[in-house]
């Protein structure tokens, strides 16, 4: 269907285009000038109405599922619609002058070497929006970027480690025994937290999958073994870059779940509908990419964000996985390697 | 083409004959020339030469994103007949999309619009008889050519051309690892081996011949502007072109700094760029180090930032001039437009953190380059304004010089808008790093300054070379190019927005992204259209070289002192020192028989015209 009307649009684009240009080329006065205010009349026209379709084709910004996505997005909206009225405020005027003053025989042109009252105001409208913008943000960043350490966000959160190396992502989960002692002691939490999460014989390593619980915090250590890379989560509008060096602390709040349990797998792409039941949801398959130019397999960097409907879903599979992973003696039947090799 | 030839030799003997120069020979006068006129027709044929190197390879990973894992036709025989059979490596797609951007900012863009347009128009649009440093400007342009023979080499040695990007970010890009046979590997990537050598020394050579340009072009419009040609009777080229020359020299010795460093990381084991804790590559790890990555992209953005500037000042000083020639009406708003390219630049300075908003810097001085970003959209908003306002009640003549610059303002407005999405840092979030940067990068850069080219090279073709280019064939491009273009670019706003990564060179792997891929592949479509129709403005410079129709001295009838000279001018450029008596925008004067009245000319008795451009 899209590659029908993809075609489609080249085709009329093509005629058009030859539309415009035998005639406009061919006989530079008379008639065919107006047609260079219809090409770049309809040219502008497309693009507005491009944005504004988009939408309804499903090219667009892939549904937020975080408590800042929304920030987030509230912002992506007001910027278009102040860029949007603009833009159609000029291509208006734009186009209008383009139909209006072609060269005509006995009129003059308007002698002025402009109005500086003019020049005033469409400086200051302009320059008050574009500041209030820029104050009326900062909240927002600072909230993603600079999330306040404290024992009562640190206690009631999960911290994970991710490592980013030529090309996977390293994941590393404190065991169930280690989140126990956090309820126990809050501020040792807040201690792992400050710590960069030090490394435990215990802990729960993956590769490629992270794993949060709905309506709980997740804080993730980011760090990385070669280059730079960047940690994304397009759902969650999440994105740090990892720094060779350094560990940076980022963080993201799922509101929604998008994994269930089979038997000892778990499965995403599903989600929770009004009445309670789970539905398989394509778009409900999160995912984990790589946004900064690592080498040849930047573009494989793929994982898998599975978001637990509760907490004792989350410790159920943690168990499990930890379980995987201590196998001291060759597995007697086929069984999935470290990690859970959910679907 | 003959004929200016011929004129060339007959002015510079007739400038022998009155003793001002012995008889100079054919290397001198068309090879290693001190005449700025030759120099920027030199650079002029280089960057075009480059153009076609640069969108060929633009086209070349355009086909693995629209037709992901296809066989190449012809090409994949030659270079990959193998057990993976003829289709794309990872690492040529990566060496790709990086020499396609190296190429077009260092070897196309930058040396078309301070190259050939700087070193041609400011000493004739500003009255002199060549530029301050004659000599000083004949190296600039051959410093290009150790670059580019460089540049063209790294193609051909051991792991590939350069393919970190063109941002060349440590530590993908800088850690090598001395292999016993002697050879330079890093353990990244293959191209980050001698590939990145040859890449950071090409690019300290075009730093260099830029900067040695600058000097050049700011001592010159300082100092040796005609009689009456004050500061604020210069046409806006010149200005722009003067403030751009200001931001070359103050930015590229931080450039050139950092390439340094990076060479040394490279080769002789400094560790500027490698974090204290060392890093490991597989099975191999590097020592400690004693430097920080992120303090190449403090670096390297400090110019690179200002470099984007660099990049469309000059065409949107070309554009002014354009629209007032061919609106026949002043311009609107002289002294705002000169200070909001002022305005351009100055901010320019100090917002080249939003590069880095998610790199890990400390988010608090990311809200001040915010800010500083944010604020950078007012005067790019004032100069469309007032373009606007300066054909609001023109008399347009739609030539295909005028079409470029008409295209140049209308797409600057879509790059523009753009441009404030990833401003703010919440929304950068999820967009950084995306093919929308792409679209907004591509829109100022070719659906602006490149029509601005177009539009600068129809416009002083005549000037240049005697002969007038081909307007239904420059329409015909027109044509082609507008609307392949905006069908390339525009569809990458909405991939970005979807979320597509750049720099991608697999567009398949990923869930969220299945449904945008027909988008790629009409993307691609659309870019081998614009990038074939271009053989059309090639062809018509080509032909036009030889066979144009003749032209005239001032064949647009425009007020500026480039049209007083002869077409082409000689020697010295003009017969008698020029005297200006006004600003270079007096068209349409009420009570003049003629629409135009240039910068030297007389006023007829009964005229009355202001003594300064507003």
């Amino acid at each position: 269907m899209t590659y029908a009307i993809i075609a489609l649009l080249t085709v009329a684009t093509l005629i058009y285009g030859l539309y415009v240009v035998f005639p406009a080329a061919l006989k530079p006065s008379g008639k065919g000038v107006k047609r260079w205010a219809y090409l770049f009349g309809i040219t502008l026209i497309t693009e507005i109405l491009v944005f504004a379709l988009a939408p309804l084709f499903g090219w667009w910004l892939p549904p937020g599922r975080s408590t800042y996505s929304g920030d987030i997005d509230l912002l992506f909206y007001v910027i278009l619609a102040v860029t949007g009225a603009t833009f159609i405020g000029v291509s208006i005027v734009y186009t209008y002058v383009l139909f209006k003053y072609p060269s005509q025989e006995g009129r003059p042109s308007l002698y002025s070497h402009g109005n500086i009252k003019l020049e005033m105001v469409w400086t200051a409208i302009p320059g008050v929006l574009l500041f209030l913008l820029a104050i009326g943000q900062i909240p927002a960043w600072l909230k993603v970027k600079m999330p306040t350490l404290d024992e009562g966000s640190a206690a009631q959160a999960l911290q994970v480690e991710v490592v980013g190396r030529q090309w996977e992502w390293r994941v590393r989960y404190p065991s169930s025994e280690h989140l126990e002692r956090w309820r126990s002691d809050p501020r040792a939490a807040l201690t792992d937290l400050r710590r960069k999460l030090a490394p435990q014989p215990d802990d729960v390593r993956l590769v490629n999958e992270l794993h949060a619980v709905k309506g709980e915090r997740l804080f993730i250590h980011l760090r990385t073994m070669d280059v730079i890379h960047s940690l994304f989560l397009p759902q969650m509008r999440l994105k740090q870059d990892a720094l060779p060096g350094k560990t940076i602390l980022a963080w993201f709040e799922p509101t929604e779940a998008n994994c269930q349990r089979v038997g000892d797998t778990w499965h995403t792409g599903v989600r929770k509908d009004a009445k309670g039941n789970w539905v398989e949801d394509p778009l409900y398959k999160w995912e984990i990419a790589c946004t900064e130019f690592c080498g040849s397999r930047h573009s494989l960097m793929r994982g898998k964000l599975f978001v637990h409907e509760t907490r004792e879903d989350f410790e159920a599979w943690l168990k499990l996985a930890a379980a995987r992973q201590r196998v001291t003696a060759p597995p007697t039947e086929a069984k999935p390697g470290a990690g859970a090799a959910g679907q | 083409m003959g004929q200016w030839v011929v004129n060339m030799s007959e002015n510079l003997t007739h400038a022998a004959e009155h003793g001002h120069h012995e008889e100079l020979s054919f290397l001198q006068k068309y090879v290693f020339s001190r005449d700025h006129k030759i120099i920027g027709i030199q650079f002029l044929f280089t960057g075009l030469l480059m153009l076609l190197l640069g969108g060929g390879l633009a086209l070349f990973f355009r086909i693995q994103l629209g037709w992901p894992g296809a066989e190449i036709p012809i090409i994949g025989k030659w270079l990959w007949d193998g057990p993976a059979g003829r289709v794309m490596p990872p690492d040529f797609y990566n060496m790709l999309f990086t020499m396609h951007a190296s190429v077009m900012i260092f070897f196309v863009i930058i040396p078309l619009l301070t190259g050939a347009f700087g070193n041609f128009l400011i000493p004739l649009m500003i009255g002199a008889k060549d530029m301050a440093f004659p000599t000083l400007n004949m190296l600039s342009y051959w410093f290009m050519w150790p670059a580019l023979i460089v540049i063209l080499i790294s193609f051909f040695v051991d792991g590939g051309a350069a393919a970190s990007g063109w941002t060349a970010y440590p530590t993908i890009a800088s850690v090598t690892m001395p292999s016993g046979s002697g050879s330079l590997r890093a353990p990244s990537q293959p191209g980050s081996g001698i590939g990145q050598v040859l890449w950071l020394l090409s690019v300290i050579f075009v730093g260099v011949s830029s900067m040695m340009g600058s000097v050049n072009y700011i001592t010159t419009i300082i100092n040796m502007r005609a009689v009456g040609m004050t500061m604020f009777r210069m046409p806006m080229t010149v200005w722009g072109m003067f403030i751009t020359a200001i931001l070359q020299a103050f930015a590229l010795p931080v450039l050139t700094v950092a390439l340094f460093l990076q060479l040394f990381d490279k080769t002789i084991g400094t560790t500027f760029f490698l974090p204290p804790s060392g890093l490991s590559f597989g099975n191999w790890t590097t020592g400690p180090g004693g430097g920080q990555p992120l303090l190449w992209q403090h670096l390297f953005w400090f110019y690179s930032h200002p470099a984007v500037y660099i990049m469309i000042l000059p065409a949107m000083g070309m554009v002014s001039d354009i629209l007032v020639t061919f609106a026949r009406k002043p311009l609107f708003g002289y002294k705002p437009m000169v200070l909001a390219i002022a305005g351009i630049a100055g901010l320019g300075f100090i917002v080249w953190g939003h590069h880095m908003f998610q790199s890990g810097m400390d988010p608090r001085l990311g809200t001040g380059f915010m800010v500083a970003t944010i604020m950078i959209a007012l005067p790019s908003a004032v100069k469309t304004f007032n373009w606007l306002g300066t054909l609001w009640g023109g008399n347009i003549t739609f030539s295909t010089s005028m079409l470029n610059a008409l295209a140049f303002v209308s797409m600057f407005v879509v790059g523009g808008l753009s441009g404030i999405f990833m401003a703010a840092t919440p929304v950068d979030v999820f967009i950084h790093d995306t093919y929308y940067i792409v679209a907004h990068i591509h829109y100022v850069l070719f659906m602006s300054t490149m029509f601005g080219i177009f539009a600068g090279v129809t416009h002083w073709f005549p000037k240049m070379f005697g002969r007038m280019m081909n307007e239904r064939v420059g329409k015909i491009h027109f044509v082609i190019t507008f609307i392949a273009a905006n069908c390339t670019f525009y569809p990458m706003h909405i991939l970005g927005v979807g979320g597509t990564p750049r720099r991608y060179f697999e567009p398949t792997a990923f869930d969220y992204l299945q449904h945008l891929q027909g988008i790629n592949t009409f993307i691609s479509i659309s870019a081998f259209v614009m990038g074939f129709a271009q053989l059309l403005f090639l062809g018509n410079m080509f032909y036009s070289l030889f066979w144009g129709e003749k032209a005239t001295r001032n064949p647009w009838r425009a007020n500026t002192l480039e049209w007083t000279a002869p077409s082409p001018p000689g020697h010295g450029n003009f017969d008698v020192a020029p005297v200006v008596l006004r600003g270079p925008y007096e068209y349409s004067v009420p009570d003049m028989d003629t629409d135009y009245l240039p910068q030297t000319a007389e006023v007829p008795a009964g005229v009355s015209v202001p003594a300064h451009a507003h």
